[in-house]
Formats: structure tokens, sequence, C-alpha cells
């Protein structure tokens, strides 16, 4: 178990520098970052001035190892544009992103799991029928029409929750609903289909053939197995919704990350662009690592050999 | 009055629909177990002794359908019996014993846990008690330091002993009927020889009923009181085991006796009889002998109709039953019919 915990806690920093240097090559490269930040109209001399004063004109791995050897010792940069510690920024928006997130994802997996869990034991019936359906338009229709429709039957026809801000719960029930409805159809079926494996199975036949309740023979011995794949695609869907909630989070005026990434991309703030786009690659690989611990924990042979 | 037979099924058939067929797999099975007996199934793999089992069970796959005249247990019938109670009769009045002891134990939980869980599901017990059982249970089956082993997890323990935990689970509410569904065919040769003989101490020493279901008529020697012959869903011959082995009566059951090998006349290298061909696929009522295509013995009348199960009429036993219209005493077959059926192949 120890040896299976430092390899994987050695793959997630892996992971993580690697996508630092993408990161770093993508805002420095996708552009001339000092023609940038000068802005429209400037002079070359002005550019090559702002070049100089940010050090664009250094070697790009002098430039990276500093930004790195900055980030590890706790300094996140300045905005240039907001004129305020990126830090600050990140904590203003990151509760934002984290709460909607895991709204979403929890509705997603109350709604899926369930739902997968009884189209399996019921296959080819109305119920299995209705979650199919429920997977098929949750991927045909795109999700800002979702939210959309959302916002004017509860926001404006029904008049029940509030359409845009994030300033209480009640804030983030539709763009969680919104954005978490996406993730269900991929849930629900790989649970469907895990249930459906794991009921034929031999030891749920065991647990059958000694006559456990149907509560223990499905749950206990049929969605324990069948929840480890649901389980690492869960930790990637959280990874998506929390760089991905752009659209959701512009249609319902949440002040997350994803806005906030879609602004500094507007304004060429690259301390910035770069925080997110590490606070997020960090986001991916940490709950890929919790992802595997969790099923580690689920599944014995995991962790002892 | 003479007691009911732990087991007592009569007239039991399993039907599966197919898109384009109705499958008989069970064509219509009796099969009584008293107290302290041990009845071996024995046939082919494809013969219908799994579904038979699991339909004694309430076990049967969701596309298969059960029609039964009666399936008693005990004395009490289990025909009109809803799902609750024959949940509560499984692991409890009747257990069952899997042929893959890889799989049939669930490698998320410990072994203790999965003890517990089902000595729980049917008994008052307590956590500190429902130990203490598995604990005297595990040393039952001859299993080394059971203390260790409770809290292992299945996937750390051999086949052998994951067998031997399988046994331990069917006897932990103290069941009258055990089913063993090929308890040793997964096995390597020296486990089984040690499997089968605990099973067969158990039965003795406890005297529950015992199902013994084999493809292998070597293994049911010394083990079977009553061997039960099964071909193509039906069942071809009934007797005592020592009847049945000295003396085969239905040709199935001669090509079965032919095609294992005899301790000490057996020679390296020598060639096996066999019996030609597979166990054709059960669709569509029987019009005449299952066994006909296969049948060294073949003539016309095994074509004219269906062949019924009759009281072979023998002097070393009563209770012998065979389904084939030659005459029991032996007369007009040779026992050369199958090696020369492998010399032919
Ligand atoms: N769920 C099922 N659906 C369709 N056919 C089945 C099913 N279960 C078993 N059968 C068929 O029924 C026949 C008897 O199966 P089984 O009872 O497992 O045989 P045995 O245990 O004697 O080897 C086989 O031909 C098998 O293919
Ligand atoms: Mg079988």
């Amino acid at each position: 178990m120890l040896i299976y915990l430092l390899k994987r806690l050695l793959m997630t920093i892996l992971v993580i520098a690697v996508t630092s240097v993408i990161a770093f090559l993508l805002v420095h490269l996708s552009g001339d970052p000092a023609a940038a930040m000068a802005g429209e109209g400037a002079s070359p001399a002005d550019i090559a001035s702002v070049r100089e004063t940010f050090g664009f004109d250094r070697p790009i791995v002098f430039q990276y190892l500093e930004w790195v050897g900055r980030i590890l010792s706790g300094e996140l940069g300045r905005s240039y544009y907001l004129r305020m510690d990126v830090s600050d920024i990140l904590a203003d928006h990151l509760p934002v992103t984290a709460t909607l997130g895991v709204m979403a994802l929890s509705f997603a997996l109350l709604l899926s799991i369930p739902l997968g869990v009884a189209a399996a034991l019921r296959p080819n019936t109305v119920i299995d029928r209705v979650a199919l359906w429920l997977a098929v338009a949750g991927q045909a229709l795109p999700s800002f029409l979702f939210a959309l429709g959302l916002m004017y039957l509860f926001g404006v026809y029904l008049r029940v929750l509030p359409i845009s801000g994030g300033t209480t719960w009640a804030h983030f029930i539709m763009p969680s609903v919104a954005l978490g409805y996406y993730a269900t159809p991929a849930i629900m079926r790989l649970t469907r289909s895990g249930m459906m494996d794991v009921l034929q199975s031999d030891h749920v036949r065991t647990a059958r053939a000694y006559g456990l309740s149907s509560w223990r023979v499905v749950i206990r011995h049929g969605l324990r197995h069948a929840i480890v794949p649901v389980v690492s695609l869960a930790a990637v869907q959280l990874g998506f919704m929390l760089g991905g909630s752009i659209i959701i989070e512009s249609i319902f005026s949440l002040k997350g990350i994803g806005y906030l990434a879609w602004e500094s991309i507007q304004r060429a703030d690259i301390e910035v662009i770069q925080a997110i786009l590490l606070v997020i690659a960090t986001a991916y690989a940490v709950l890929t690592l919790l992802a595997d611990l969790l099923n580690a924990a689920l599944d014995p042979r995991i962790r002892i050999s | 009055m003479e007691a009911s037979p732990i087991l007592d099924v009569r007239n039991l058939k399993v039907d599966i629909p197919l898109t384009d067929a109705v499958l008989h797999p069970v064509r219509g099975i009796d099969l009584t177990v008293a107290r302290g007996e041990t009845v071996a199934i024995v046939g082919e793999s494809g013969c219908g002794k799994s579904l038979t089992a699991l339909a004694i069970m309430g076990l049967l796959p969701r596309n298969a359908r059960l029609t039964s005249e009666r399936i008693a247990l005990k004395g009490e019938s289990l025909t009109s019996a809803g799902r609750k109670r024959w949940r509560q009769l499984r692991g409890d009045r009747i257990a069952m014993i899997f042929q893959d002891p890889m799989t049939a134990l669930d490698p998320c939980y410990r072994i203790g846990d999965q003890m517990r869980e089902i000595l729980q599901q049917h008994r008052r017990v307590s956590n500190k008690e429902a130990r203490q059982r598995s604990l005297e249970l595990l040393g039952k089956v001859g299993i080394p330091s059971p203390e260790d082993r409770l809290s292992q997890f299945p996937h750390q323990l051999s086949g052998g002993l994951r067998q031997r935990v399988m046994i331990a689970m069917a006897l932990l509410c103290e069941p009258e009927l055990i089913i063993a569904d090929e308890p040793t065919t997964a096995l390597d040769v020296t486990i089984q020889a040690q499997i089968l003989r605990l099973l067969r101490d158990i039965q003795r020493e406890t005297g529950i009923g015992l199902v013994l279901i084999t493809h292998d008529l070597g293994v049911v020697a010394g083990m079977a009181d009553r061997i039960v012959v099964m071909y193509g869903g039906e069942v071809v011959e009934v007797g005592a085991c020592d009847d049945v082995l000295a003396r085969p009566l239905h040709p199935y059951t001669e090509g079965l006796m032919h095609s294992i090998p005899v301790p000490g006349e057996t020679r390296q290298g020598q060639t096996l009889g066999f019996i030609p061909g597979v166990v054709p696929r059960q669709v569509g009522e029987l019009t005449r002998c299952g066994f006909l295509e296969r049948c060294p013995y073949a003539h016309a009348k095994c074509g004219a109709g269906p062949i019924a199960l009759r009281d072979a009429d023998v002097s070393d036993g009563d209770d012998r039953m065979m389904r084939c219209v030659l005459p029991a005493d032996g007369s007009g077959r040779s026992p050369e019919a199958w090696v020369r059926d492998v010399e032919g192949a």
C-alpha cells in the first residue's frame, strides 16, 4: 500500500510539473506578451520597455524556472491589470467555482447513480427507457439552452430561484443543475453497464444463494464494485467542471474561475492566466489521486497484492 | 409414517424462451434426497445440472421459466412460496457451494465479514458470537490459522482454501441440505481429492443431505449413496451408487464409465473410451430417445417415440430406473462399443 501510495504521489507531481510547463509555454508562445500588455497602438519602444520591465527578453527556460521558484515559495505574482495579488484574486473566485463544481457533481451523482442502478435492475422497462431518454437528451441539448430554459422556468416564470449572482446558496441551485446535468448521461450509463455486469457475477450469485437481502446484494455486493470506474469518471468530470464552467458562470453571472479566465485572456493578464491554468491542472491531478485512493479503499485488490 | 425426505422434487422443468425457439434445458426431473443421504447428479456439461440446482435454490436466471409439480423442503412445499420465503431458506436451510471458488467470494470483503454477514442475515447473533462461530467452522473445514484468515481477503487465499471457506459458509446456519455444483472442477487434482474427502466427512458427521453435482463419474465412488444420471435435461438412470458403478444400465452411463480411468487397470498412455459427439441443444419436445444420435446400440425402436423412465427389473437393488429400451440384463450390448469408437475416430 505504501509503495502504491508513493507511486501515485510521484505520478501526481509529475503531471503537475508537465502541465506547468505546458501552461507556461502556451501563455508565452501564443503571442508576444509584451505587445499584448502594452496594448493596442503602443509604439515599438513602449513594447520594448514593457518587455524589459517584465523580463520577457530573457531566455524562456530562465523565465520558467524563475516562475516555478516564485510559485513554490508561495508567490503567485501580481495582476498588472487589476493591480492586485494573484492569490487575492484567486481567493475571490475559487470558492465560487469550487461550490458550483461540488454542487453540480453532487447533483449529477445523486441523479445518475440511482437511475443507473434502477435501469440495471430493470433492463428494458419503463425506468430503463426514461433513463436512456434522459441520457440522450442530456447529451444532445446544448448546456446554455438548458441553462436558459431553467432560468426562464424557475427564475422568470415561477420566480422561485434567483437568476444571477452568487451571494446565497439558492443562487447556486440552477447553475449547479445546469452544469451537473451535463455530467449525468456518462455517469448513468457507466453505472448501468457496471451494475449489469456485476449482477451477473459469481459473487453476487453467492450473495443471493446465501439469502442476503436484496438491498445488501445490490448495494454492498453490487454497487460497491460498479462504482469503482464511476469514481474515476466523476473525478475527471469535476476537474472539467472546475475548468470549463465558463458558459454557465457567465449565464448566471457567477464570478468564478471560468469567468476570471475569460476576462484575463481578453486583458492578456498573463500572471493570472498562468495561475489559473496551474490551479486547474493541480486540481485535476489531485482529484485523480483522490479518486485512485478512494478506489483503493473500495477494492482491496488494488491496495493489497 | 415415513419421515418426509429433506428434498422432494417432482417433474421439475426449466424453459428458456429464445428469440427463435424455446430451450428445454431441464425436461421434468424427479429428485429426492433423504436425511443423511448423498445424491450425485452426473452428466456431461450442458445436461442441465446447474439449472436444476439453481431451480431448487430459487435462483434461476431471469429469462428462465420454472414449472414443477412439487418442490418441497422437509415437507414444506416451495412451489407456491414467495420470494421472501425462498430468501429466508437460502443460506439457512439450503446452502450452495459453487464451482469456481476464485470468483464465488466477494473480493471486496474480508472472509470474516462475509461469514458474519450471512450468519447475521439468518440469526440474531452479536459480532463476537459470529466471529466465534466462523472460527469454529474454519477450523472444522481444515483451514490452518483461522484467526488470520478471518481478516484476509479472498484473493489472499489459494483456490483450495477458498473452497474450504465456501464449505464453512455453507455450514454456518447448519442447513439440512447442501447443493455442491461441481465443487472441485476448478481445482488442482490433488486438492480435488482433499475437498471431496472433506465434504464426505462433514456430510457423514452432520447427517445433512448432500447433492453433489459433477460431470465426472470418477469422483462419486465412495462419496454418493445414490446416483442420478442426467442427459439432455432428463434423468436417464437412477440407482444406488455401487450398483450403477458396477453395472451401468443406460448406454450413456456406460459411455461415461468408459471415459474414466480405472486406478490400477488403466495403463499410462492407454486410450480411454469416449462418447462421440456433444450434447445437442435442447430445442422442442423430444419425440424419440434424446441420446439416439450418440448411442452405439441405437436401433429402430429408439426413434419411435419418447422413451419413458422405467423400473429396471434387476436383482441387485430396488429403485433402479433407466430410460432405455434395451433389456436391463445387459444382453445385446458389448463393452467394446465405446473403445472401438475411439479407434474408428
Ligand atoms: N441463462 C441462460 N440462457 C440461455 N441458455 C442457458 C442459460 N443457462 C443455461 N443455459 C443452457 O442450458 C443448458 C444447460 O445448462 P446447465 O444447467 O448450466 O448445464 P450443466 O450444469 O449440466 O453443464 C446449456 O445448454 C446452457 O447453454
Ligand atoms: Mg454446470
